[in-house]
């Protein structure tokens, strides 16, 4: 999968970068708005990650560009800006989805895949990953053919691991991504563990292996080992 | 309460104490005219009977001893009064049963010992009549006339204020965070038409700043919330496990840049804060030439590094009456600038004129207007690590203390001059 980072922090951008490249995709990335124009017209991505407030010009520009030459990329936009004019303008426009800075990298990922899965459904509607399947559009999770029930929580953050295999993630990430920012903090800590005993303890029962491990002092991450 | 209802109130109430006065004053009036009247009459009776006394005696006072008005009493030995005597009196009519004022005359005729007490009447009924009709009448019009002009007063109030009505209907649904200039209310008085001006005027400035404010918070979350985004995502990729350590410790540095650049960002807009508050006092003596020197010399490494050379002319000294850390803020960030911008083997030429400093230095050509760099958050080049912050520090510390100052680009030589006003 191919993705055009459109980024002017040149350090926001290579830890996007290096990450994406890290989940597999191919990442390119561009701090100019004349330079991703030009980029956007000559090679086909599968997805557009663009910031609005750009040196030379306005990301939402590259939005409209992209629809009016009736690109099949998904387009997601990162922002400061988050008032809710900007939003509004900016789905209305055709973006996918709208991130307002800052975000936690497996949250950009997280939205990047829906994307991704809305744009090309081949292939995507199914994930599996060892014994495990999930399938998203009808919030199931089957273990060996067989269903397992989880809570809508426990789904979302069973979910969210798996589409951030490999990768860390922190509490806060976790904790923001289930309940939102305004969460407090130290409540949904606690949450958390006993979302993930439990799922644990429903993948074990299906003989399904303990696939979510947790770091020390950091979170939790999902590994096939 | 509405104006016109107050207005109509106080009208009311001035015209009721007005027409009472007049009133009581005409009735009064009236009745002294008529009492002169009937007074005069009685002292030409009373000169007539006494004539006539004179001339045929007793006789001519049995002749008039019927007549109805007048009243001889009997004969008195002595004089019974010395004057005559006007009074008001009241009596019952002949015919009808109710008492009707008189005025009466009293006087004394006759000689020697054989005085005549005789008086005199004359009826006040017709004219008291007259008197009222005649008040009732002139009360009548008045009354009529008051009735007239409250009504005009509130139909010609209400017409006056129409445009002063639609004027508040308009501002009360006027939006000033929309793009639309306050409408005009179509109005041929001054007043209003001069309020409408105000308004319209008073609204463009509150829109003007309006959009600054919303420009500024925009500019200010972008260049706040964007190292907050690259610290946080530095440092989630830096506790990922399959990260050698080599990469995670370039991932720490930049969260740390990053975190640098937000302080720096902080303070300069707490500096700017304060400016705008006037929290500098304790003004001092400040001569411009030393203090120059002053921050060029702290300054020595940078300029060592970029190898500029730099030439000051002192033509004049200057010396100001200000704050110190606001003139070093201010001086520290145009020479830093001259620095900064500046080519490596550039040059800086400093000249303290009369009340004026110039910065001339070589750099890099720029194309746009340079009067937008004192803008917040406006970069030469938009992608440099630099705030944006420092010029528009230095155009508030001038507004704040009444400096001029000038940004202009020719070619590739930068020029500043600053304008101080005149020392007395």
């Amino acid at each position: 999968m191919n993705i055009l980072l459109v980024e002017d922090d040149t350090g926001l951008s290579s830890s996007i970068r290096e990450f994406l490249v890290g989940q597999g995709y191919v990442c390119e990335t561009t701090a100019q708005y004349s330079d991703a124009d030009l980029k956007a017209r000559l090679y086909q991505y599968d997805c557009f990650v663009v910031d609005i407030t750009l040196p030379d010009g306005n990301g939402l520009d590259i939005v409209q560009t992209l629809k009016r030459n009736e690109s099949p990329a998904g387009i997601l936009i990162i922002s400061a800006r988050d008032s809710l004019n900007d939003k509004v303008k900016g789905l209305e426009l055709g973006a996918d989805d709208y991130l307002t800075k800052p975000f936690h990298l497996a949250e950009l990922n997280a939205r990047i895949k829906a994307i991704l899965r809305r744009r090309f459904q081949g292939g995507f509607d199914r994930i599996e990953e060892g014994v495990l399947t999930i399938i998203p559009d009808t919030r199931e999770v089957l273990v060996a053919e067989e269903s397992i029930s989880l809570t809508p929580k426990e789904f979302d953050l069973l979910l969210f691991l798996v589409n951030n295999q490999g990768h860390v993630l922190s509490k806060e990430t976790i904790a923001e991504h289930l309940w939102g920012s305004f969460m407090d903090q130290a409540d949904s800590f606690e949450f958390i563990y006993y979302h993930i005993k439990n799922i644990r303890k429903k993948l074990n029962n299906s003989q399904a292996g303990n696939y979510i491990q947790t770091v020390y002092g950091v979170g939790y991450t999902f590994r096939i080992s | 309460m509405k104006l016109l209802t107050r207005s109509s109130i106080y009208f009311s109430v001035f015209f009721i104490i007005i027409l009472l006065l007049s009133g009581t004053g005409l009735f009064y009036l009236l009745r002294t005219l008529v009492y002169e009247e009937v007074d005069e009459y009685l002292v030409l009776e009373k000169q007539f009977i006494q004539d006539r006394y004179e001339e045929q005696g007793l006789e001519f006072l049995d002749r008039i001893r019927d007549s109805q008005n007048i009243m001889i009493s009997d004969v008195f030995s002595v004089l019974p009064c010395t004057t005559d005597v006007l009074q008001d009196t009241f009596l019952v009519l002949p015919h009808e049963d109710e008492l009707a004022p008189f005025r009466q005359l009293s006087f004394a005729v006759g000689t020697d010992s054989t005085y005549y007490f005789i008086t005199i009447r004359k009826s006040l009924f017709e004219t008291e009549d007259l008197v009222e009709s005649i008040s009732i009448a002139i009360g009548f019009t008045i009354l009529c006339s008051f009735i007239l002009l409250v009504l005009l007063n509130v139909y010609g109030q209400s017409i006056l204020w129409k445009p002063f009505r639609e004027l508040l209907t308009t501002m009360k649904f006027y939006d000033f965070r929309s793009e639309v200039v306050f409408p005009e209310v179509p109005t041929k008085i001054d007043e209003f038409r001069d309020l409408n001006t105000h308004l319209t005027n008073l609204t463009g400035k509150l829109k003007q700043e309006y959009q600054l404010v919303k420009r500024f918070t925009e500019d200010a979350s972008h260049e706040m919330q964007t190292p907050v985004a690259a610290i946080i995502t530095n440092l989630e990729m830096s506790f990922q496990e399959t990260v050698p350590e080599e990469r995670r410790r370039n991932y720490i540095a930049e969260a740390y840049r990053s975190a640098n650049t937000l302080s720096r960002l902080h303070s300069a807009l707490a500096t700017l804060t304060r400016l705008e508050n006037g929290e500098f006092e304790d003004n001092i003596h400040i001569d411009i030439p030393d203090k120059v020197r002053q921050i060029l010399k702290s300054m020595q490494d940078l300029i060592d590094a970029k190898k500029i050379a730099i030439e000051t002319v002192e033509n004049a000294s200057i010396s100001i009456w200000i704050n110190e850390s606001i003139i070093d803020l201010m001086l520290r960030n145009l020479l830093q600038n001259a620095i900064k911008h500046n080519v490596p083997n550039g040059s800086i030429w400093i000249s303290f004129e009369k009340n004026l400093l110039k910065i001339e230095n070589t750099g890099k050509p720029y194309t746009g207007d340079p009067e937008r760099l004192f803008g917040r958050f406006r970069k030469a080049i938009d992608s440099s690590p630099s705030l944006g912050l420092g010029l528009s520090i230095v155009q508030q510390i001038c507004h704040l203390e009444n400096f001029t100052i000038t940004y202009s680009v020719e070619e590739a030589l930068h020029t500043i001059i600053l304008t101080f006003p005149s020392m007395k």
